[in-house]
Order: structure tokens, then sequence, then C-alpha cells
């Protein structure tokens, strides 16, 4: 579904705030899998998610998504192909639009790539349903303005706009992270619901250790703009939230490891 | 000072050297407790090389000689030194505490004393040891096994290695690990410890989780080594440390250093079963027999990122740890066969030495002597083996975070009589 050839993306380059963000990144996901993205802040999973969805175009290497080569294609065109939730709840909808105007935006957009949506009453219906088997008690509301929602419910809402369309590709960062605990559960048993209803290919970022050894069928563990752990099938399956705790450790001490260390083992360690 | 007993016929006698002030008469109090606790219900003590006896050291004979009336036991001087006498005549407490020589074998009562278990205090470095005594004749033979100088720029290979047997008389450590033979082994290769017919392992395929064998029956743990050394033999004694300030910790120099001493050897096999404060080592996080392009010093920076896991603080404190090793006195020499594995393990310290531990979570166990093959057996059947290092002290100026640490434990030690070498 989405393959990635040694991307790499470095900000500001030349100057003394480079960044070099994404460092040769090299992925093969397989359509209906689900793989987490973990890694500590500044590791690049933003950036990575940005690349495939084309906030910028990439320095260096390939991006392949469903057969075709996107890597020098604008954001809005492979916006066609992608779903995306960000962080922030109130990114992705207009906060003065109603419920039902948001919906039908988002479900218009997916008419221009003949997705059979008219905007009819039938559309009133099925948006009605949709939004009822959310469980958030919204469908009584879907002539309020998205603005006087709290965040967890517009974060259930922009999630249900972006899978409306079954998108062939799902990317949702860290899109619990501003949710109280009650909020995030509710979300993310929406998001694992739909994602297997329509087993959607999915791209998740989160810094939940329980969610990112409870859910998804692959995970990947950024660590300075590169992947440095691709754990799939069986080795995702038993990973516990401990084992992932671990990791992090790992990777802090190996950057605690300077010169001075690296000679104090040269002459210490046998 | 140093308190040492001896059974003699139906007393323990009890010796004392050095000064008997207030630093020390909790200690021999403890002593003392911990005879009566052995089911020595009869002691003579023997001050004739007690420098200076205070009131606190007076106290602590009193104490002693209520305790044992108590139990209607007896308890009393037998020698002292001509000071120790004259204080104990002033203060009015010769009748009760010093006994007259010539009625001493008919003061003693006909009590059976029970199996006194012979054992030894002794206090240096800031430490309390009781020492016994297990086969004091017994001596280790060392095999030096495979090459360690090739870790740091080569990469091991099937002709490098070896399987080796580790039985209940054995102990050994170095980078090996279980399975058939290199090949099914050679993405695993890491640390391991083997000691009290049971063997541990951090294997470097990105597991992190240690894994171990346990001897049980016939089957007695098998280790495919890259290099390392193997010990073979009896240990001589055993002793059970702590601090003399309960609030200090024991440096592992310090530790290695005085159970030198009580080994009267100046190259020695030990292990250690040891409450942490806290460990300092590092780990292989890639085996060395994987073959690796583009690395020609696995310890320059940044490459050893990649080869070990270091964590520059303290790990793992309040666990277990048992640490298996060799340590020897004085710079190692060229013609030194254990060399090549040997560091020192301070910079202060004239000891040098090479030890790895396994790690697991702190439980108590028993006081007084302790059986070696035993206590690693449960430790393994609890199946809570939680890491394998290397120790090291990181002797950086500052940043450092120096060297392991531990609050109490228990040590087994036999002088190393022969060293071999095998397969360079
Ligand atoms: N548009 C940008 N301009 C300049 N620098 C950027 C930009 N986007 C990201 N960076 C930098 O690239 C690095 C990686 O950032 P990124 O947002 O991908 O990290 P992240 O893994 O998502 O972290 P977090 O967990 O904090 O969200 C950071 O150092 C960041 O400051
Ligand atoms: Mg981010």
């Amino acid at each position: 579904m989405l393959e990635l050839e040694n991307i790499a993306k470095t900000f500001h380059a030349g100057t003394p705030n480079e960044v070099r963000a994404l460092r040769g990144v090299s992925l093969k996901i397989e359509p209906g899998s689900f793989v987490i993205v973990i890694g500590t802040n500044g590791s690049g999973k933003s950036t990575l998610l940005n690349a495939v969805a084309g906030s910028f175009i990439v320095d260096t290497g390939r991006l392949k998504l469903k057969g075709h080569e996107i890597t020098r294609w604008p954001e809005h065109r492979r916006a066609q192909f992608i779903g995306r939730v960000f962080q922030n709840p109130f990114s992705g909808t207009a906060p003065s639009m109603t419920i039902a105007e948001n919906l039908a935006l988002a479900a218009k957009r997916g008419r221009a790539r003949g997705l059979g949506w008219a905007l009819g009453s039938s559309v009133k219906t099925d948006l009605y349903e949709r939004v009822r088997a959310m469980g958030l008690g919204l469908e009584d509301r879907l002539d309020n303005a998205i603005g006087s929602l709290s965040g967890g419910q517009r974060q259930s809402l922009t999630l249900l706009m972006a899978g409306l369309l079954k998108p062939d590709l799902l990317l949702l960062d860290e899109h619990t992270a501003a949710l109280d605990p009650k909020s995030a559960d509710q979300v993310i048993r929406l998001t694992e619901e739909m994602i297997r209803r329509d087993k959607l290919t999915t791209m998740m970022v989160t810094h939940s250790m329980h969610q990112a050894a409870n859910l998804g069928d692959r995970l990947i563990m950024m660590v300075q703009g590169r992947v440095l752990h691709d754990f799939q099938g069986a080795e995702k399956q038993r990973l516990s939230p401990e084992d992932l705790l671990a990791r992090f450790e790992e990777v802090r001490c190996s950057e605690q490891l300077d010169e001075t260390a690296s000679e104090m083992l040269s002459r210490q360690y046998v | 000072m140093q308190i040492s007993t001896e059974a003699n016929g139906e007393y323990l006698q009890m010796r004392v050297v050095g000064r008997l002030d207030n630093e020390w008469s909790a200690h021999l109090s403890k002593a003392l407790d911990e005879a009566i606790r052995n089911g020595s219900h009869s002691i003579i003590m023997d001050l004739t090389e007690v420098e200076y006896l205070s009131s606190a050291g007076i106290g602590a004979l009193v104490r002693a000689h209520k305790q044992f009336q108590a139990i209607h036991g007896f308890f009393g001087i037998g020698t002292a030194a001509p000071q120790v006498s004259e204080v104990i005549r002033l203060t009015g407490l010769s009748k009760m505490l010093l006994i007259d020589p010539a009625k001493l074998p008919k003061a003693a009562p006909r009590f059976q004393s029970t199996v006194m278990p012979e054992f030894r205090f002794a206090a240096f470095g800031g430490m309390l040891f009781e020492v016994y005594d297990i086969e004091p004749k017994a001596t280790l033979t060392a095999q030096l096994i495979g090459n360690p100088d090739r870790l740091a720029r080569s990469t091991y290979g099937s002709p490098q290695c070896h399987p080796y047997a580790f039985p209940e008389n054995s102990f050994g450590l170095g980078q090996g690990a279980f399975g058939s033979d290199f090949a099914d082994c050679a993405n695993r290769f890491g640390e391991f410890l083997a000691v009290g017919g049971s063997a541990a392992q951090l294997p470097t395929n990105g597991t992190g989780k240690p894994d171990y064998q346990r001897g049980t029956g016939d089957f007695v743990p098998t280790v495919q080594m890259l290099y390392g050394l193997r010990c073979e033999g009896n240990f001589a004694l055993q002793h059970r440390f702590e601090p003399h300030d309960p609030t200090e910790k024991i440096t592992f120099s310090k530790l290695v250093e005085q159970s030198l001493n009580l080994s009267k050897s100046n190259l020695a096999g030990m292990v250690f079963l040891a409450e942490t404060a806290g460990l300092v080592g590092a780990s292989l996080r890639r085996s060395p027999a994987v073959a690796d392009e583009g690395s020609t010093d696995k310890f320059a920076h940044p490459e050893v990122r990649r080869w070990l896991s270091f964590s520059p603080e303290r790990v793992y404190p309040h666990s277990l740890a048992l640490i298996v090793g060799v340590a020897a006195r004085g710079a190692p020499t060229q013609q030194d066969r254990l060399a090549s594995l040997l560091r020192p393990l301070s910079p202060q310290s004239v000891i040098s030495g090479h030890f790895h531990a396994a790690v697991f979570s702190y439980r108590p166990f028993k006081k007084r002597k302790l059986n070696l093959e035993e206590t690693v057996t449960t430790l393994f059947e609890s199946e809570d083996l939680q890491g394998v290092l290397h120790l090291l002290h990181d002797d950086r100026p500052i940043i450092g975070c120096g060297e392991s640490e531990f609050v109490r434990g228990a040590c087994w030690i036999s002088p190393v009589a022969t060293v071999q070498q095998e397969g360079a």
C-alpha cells in the first residue's frame, strides 16, 4: 500500500538551526496493516507522517502509495487517498459550522472522487446513523456549531470525518493526547472499531505505551530521524508497555554514551 | 578489632584483638548473640590482645554475663592483657567477669554445647565479616578460554566457539550463548555467567530478555563460549559481610579486596550473593559473531553506542545480585595468563578482576552459612532473572558514576592454584 524508500528531510539546511528530522527511512506497509509509531519528542514521528501526507516534499528518497509514485505530488493531490487526524481537536474542522455541515463537507470531498454521497436527505439519515453509532449522544445535536463541543466530542467527530471516506491510508498523530483519560479511551475505542470494520491501512503516532502495546499489528520506534525498531507479527503481539519503556530507557542510555564514556569503556570493558 | 571463635571442648573460646571501645562494643555484643543463637552456652573470652577496654566495652561484657546467666550458661574472661585486668579490677567487676584459671575446667557446667559451626568474626575496611570454613585447603583450577582481545576489532567465527559444561563444582563467565552450535548462537552471543549448576545469559538479538539454564537431574548447563573464564574446584571459605556503619554502602572494589585478604591469596575465584544498593556495568547489544562492515573499532565513538549498552548511573537498586568472577592482587603482567581478562577494579585499588552479575528481584535470604548450590537453585527457580551485566568502574572525573555498591551479602572464595589456557 505504502512504500517509503530511504526518505530524508532536513529543515533549515545549512543554517545554525539545521534539523535532520528524517535521516533515511525505508518502510513497506501492507494493505490493512495498523502501524503504531512511537519515539521520543523530536524523533521525527510527525515529520514522517507529514512526509507521507505531502506537507512538504522530501529532500531525497521516494514514496509510493497504492501503486502511484507520489514523491512529487502536492498535499491536496495525495488527500484523495489519505485521511488525517491531528493532536489538536480544533484542527480539521470549521468551528462556526454545524456538525452536519462539517460532516457534509467531509463527505463532499469524497464525492469529488466519486464516492457516491449526494447531499440530499439520504445523506442526513446516513450521517445521523453514523453519529448515533458513536454512542456519544451527538446525533441530536447535528445542528449545533461544532465549536460548542468538548475536545473529546470534537476529536470523535474529526475521526468520523476522516474515516467517512474509507481512506486508503489513515494517519493519526497523537489524536488522543489532548483528551482526558475517559475521552481518550472513547476515541481509541472508536478508532479501533473503525479501523477493524473498514480494514483501514493506518499509521498511528502515540506516546501512550498502553495504546502502543495493545493496538496495531506492527510497531515502529523512531530515534533521531531513523527507525530503530520494527516489530511485527508475534513479536509485536507479545510486547508489553514495560518492554516498550525498557526500549526507551535503552535509547536514553545510548544517547548519554559520549566520547568520555566510550574511552572509559574501551579501557574497562572486556 | 577482630573477633575469632574456636570450639574448645565444651567451651567456645572467643578471642578479641584490638580496641574494645564504644565503637566496637556493639560488634562484640552482636558476636556474642550470634554465638548463643548458634547454640553455644559456654564462652570463655581471651582478651590477651585487647589494647584498651572502655566502659562501653565493659558494659558489653557485663550484659553478656547476664545473658548467659539467664540461659544457665557460663561466661567469663579466661585470660586478659594486664591493662584490661586492671580496669576490670578497678571497676570492682573481677568477681563477676574474671575466671580463676585454676578453676577453669571445673567452672564450666557440664552443658552439652550443641554443634557449633566454626566461624570467626573479622572487621576491617569499615566492614564486618562472619567467616566460615568450607574446605580450608581447597583451591581452584582456572582456564582462560579463547581470546578476549579479539573483541574490539574482529568478528568471532565458528573456529573460536566451543561448548563448555558447567556442573555444580565449577563456575565461569565470559561471552557465550545457549544453543546447539555456533550457527545456532551466532546472533545471540553475549554476557553470561555460570555457577552452582545454573547459568544465565543475555542474548544480543534484541529481545533484551535474559535467558537461563538450570541444572536438574542429569542436565548440566552448557554454554557455547567465544571467550571467558572457567574455574573448577571447591570453595575454601564463605563469609557474610555488612558495613560497620549500617548507613554506609559497601563498594565493590573494597569488598573484593577484603575477600581476597580473607582468602590469603593473590589470585582467587569468588562468588557473591549480595543485596544491591546499585550496580554499574555494561553489556553487549550486538553479537560479536555477526559480521559488520564499517566498524573497525567497536569502542570508538559513536560506534560504541551500537555495540554496548551502558547506563551512566547505578542500576538495579534493592535487588539481589549473583556475581561471579576472579580477582588478582597487583597489576597483571604480560606472563599472567589471565591478564587479558583482568582490569583494575578502581583507580586507587591494587586489585584487578573480571566479574559478571546476574540480577534478581530482592528477597531476604537466611542468615549465617549458606549452601551455594541450594541458594543458586532457589534463585533461578523463582524465574525472575532481570539482567546480566559485566561490572565495571565508571572512573570518569566528575561525571563518572563510580562502581557497584552493596548493602550486605555472602561470598564464597577459593584461591586459584593453577591457570590453564585453552584455544587462543
Ligand atoms: N516545519 C518544521 N520546521 C523546522 N523544524 C521542524 C519542522 N517540523 C519538525 N521540525 C523539527 O524536526 C524534528 C522532528 O520533529 P517531529 O515533529 O517530527 O518530532 P516528533 O517525533 O513528532 O515529536 P513529538 O513527540 O514531540 O511530536 C524536531 O527537531 C522539530 O523541531
Ligand atoms: Mg509529533
